[in-house]
């Protein structure tokens, strides 16, 4: 019985190259979306990541439509949508009296009405399906390569970012009077988490892609008290989440983007009945 | 200590201006403990957000004096209560940050985050999460923050707000060691006229964009004949 579930667990990787590359793929996402997601959520900015996550759409769409499924080109589409969503909208704000988050809201929805649309306009039923919901299973050399290069990118700017991002988040004013500036902090850690809702799209699709980057971080916090512990936590989480999704896809023959996030899911509702009982926040 | 010439500020979405070419002259000095009153939207908050740098005039000058430190805490309903740091994380803040992630802070400034613990009298909760800590306790943290980095002048933003009143006694007897045993000079904003009479050495009286100092016998003088609390 142990070697068969060794079996369950390895000879996929063993067997296929696919399998190999979608591994690699995700260890690569959750090594660097955990722990911004961790941020994310320390900052309470999941509405800014849905928003995200969604806004670049029409940028990948556009992307689409001029170069195919070129991975540099669907990046570039989506990067730039990305940071024109949270600009118009940080400006929409600015210049009325509706609140950011309703701004936010109110311009993601049309960004993703634009991306549905060109979309739809592609006549390519297959392609939405592909950048909807992604295709792990299927990730090329060139999106591998993207999302390791977008992966380590991440890794070594939050070797630098992560401290002045802890005190952003806690005490701005107190940053500010340090002499660093939290606007271009703030500015530099939302173009990583573009950069990586763009990769994520690229393997497990728009619409899942917060998924990937939230769940473990949500979980981890609910689980761990301390910043270190919540960070290794949430990678950890996403990790195995991943490994476990995957296997479920391939032995049962299901979309594997979708099945990966359900895992992590899981793990988030499992989190609030094993929390521990005298929490200290 | 205190420059704030000919200032002039407007915020972007509001049509008067909290400051039109106003002009504070100040004899405040280290040991002063000043509050700083005002009737609601009169600038108090843009005063100190000035003066400490955080806003920057659209004319004028507005700073403190290049050669001091300033400190500066926001009110208490701007901290994330639940964000996973120690009381000893939170006062070690106030050291420059390590520049890498893995890097901490030196023996000497945790030895320094410690002695200021011990002066605001935090040092048995050192090791407590800040989620546990009452709204007192967690003005004395920031206190003890303040105290680390060792800043000549704090510009403290309403701490007493939703505060007992026993605690606001203890954390004004704390304010008050703090100006005369370690000759710091504190700015705070005040909204009780009783506590801004009897506690504090000088009051900055912001009315019609212009910042006026008292010393505190002047305010007195100037409180009575002047209606009381119509006087703000």
């Amino acid at each position: 019985m142990p070697f068969n579930i060794l079996e369950i667990v390895y000879q996929p990787f063993v067997d296929y190259g696919f399998m190999r590359s979608a591994l690699a793929a995700c260890i690569c996402l959750t090594l660097s979306t955990s722990i911004l997601g961790t941020f994310i959520v320390f900052k309470r900015m999941s509405l800014m990541g849905e928003a995200l996550s969604h806004g670049i759409l029409p940028g990948i769409a556009l992307a689409f439509m001029v170069s195919g499924l070129s991975t540099l080109g669907l990046t570039i589409g989506g990067m730039i949508a990305g940071i024109l969503v949270v600009l118009l909208s940080f400006r929409l704000s600015s210049k009325s009296n509706i609140p950011e988050d309703s701004s936010l809201s109110a311009m993601y929805i049309i960004f993703l009405s634009i991306g549905f649309l060109l979309l739809s306009s592609a006549n390519s039923g297959v392609h939405l399906t592909h950048i909807l919901f992604g295709n792990i299973l299927a990730v090329d050399t060139d999106t591998l390569l993207l999302i390791v290069i977008i992966s380590v990118t991440t890794l070594c700017t939050m070797i630098f970012l992560t401290k002045p991002l802890l005190y952003a988040s806690f005490d701005p004013v107190l940053l500010n009077l340090k002499g660093y500036s939290v606007t271009l902090i703030q500015s530099v850690f939302l173009a990583l988490v573009v950069l990586n809702l763009v990769a994520a799209c690229q393997a497990i699709g728009t619409l899942m892609a917060l998924g990937v980057m939230l769940l473990p971080a949500i979980t981890s916090r609910i689980l761990a008290t301390r910043f270190k512990h919540i960070i290794l936590l949430s990678v950890s989480l996403g990790i195995c989440g991943n490994l476990i999704g995957l296997l479920i896809s391939y032995h049962f023959n299901l979309s594997a983007g979708p099945t990966i996030v359900l895992v992590l899911g899981l793990f988030f509702l499992s989190s609030i009945f094993l929390r521990p009982e005298k929490q200290d926040f | 200590m205190i420059t704030f010439q000919s200032v002039s500020f407007s915020y972007p979405k509001k049509k008067q201006a909290a400051f039109n070419n106003s002009t504070f002259t100040s004899t405040i000095k280290g040991g002063d403990c000043v509050a700083i009153v005002g009737a609601n939207g009169s600038g108090k908050t843009t005063f100190l957000k000035l003066i400490s740098g955080l806003l920057s005039p659209h004319k004028g000058h507005a700073h403190i004096g290049k050669e001091l430190k300033a400190s500066y805490l926001t009110q208490l309903q701007h901290y994330d209560r639940i964000y996973p740091l120690t009381v000893f994380d939170v006062v070690n803040m106030a050291h420059p940050i390590p520049k890498l992630l893995w890097k901490s802070h030196t023996h000497q400034q945790n030895e320094s985050t410690i002695r200021a613990l011990e002066t605001v009298n935090l040092i048995d909760k050192k090791n407590n999460h800040i989620s546990n800590l009452s709204g007192g306790e967690f003005q004395r943290m920031l206190f003890a923050r303040t105290l680390a980095e060792d800043s000549d002048i704090i510009l403290l933003d309403e701490p007493f707000t939703s505060i007992d009143e026993t605690t606001i006694e203890i954390l004004l007897e704390l304010m008050s060691k703090i100006t005369q045993q370690f000759n710091k000079t504190i700015l705070c904003i005040c909204h009780d006229l009783d506590l801004a009479q009897e506690y504090f050495t000088h009051v900055i009286h912001i009315k019609e964009q212009q910042p006026i100092l008292y010393t505190q016998d002047e305010w007195r003088l100037f409180f009575s004949e002047n209606g009381g609390r119509h006087a703000i």
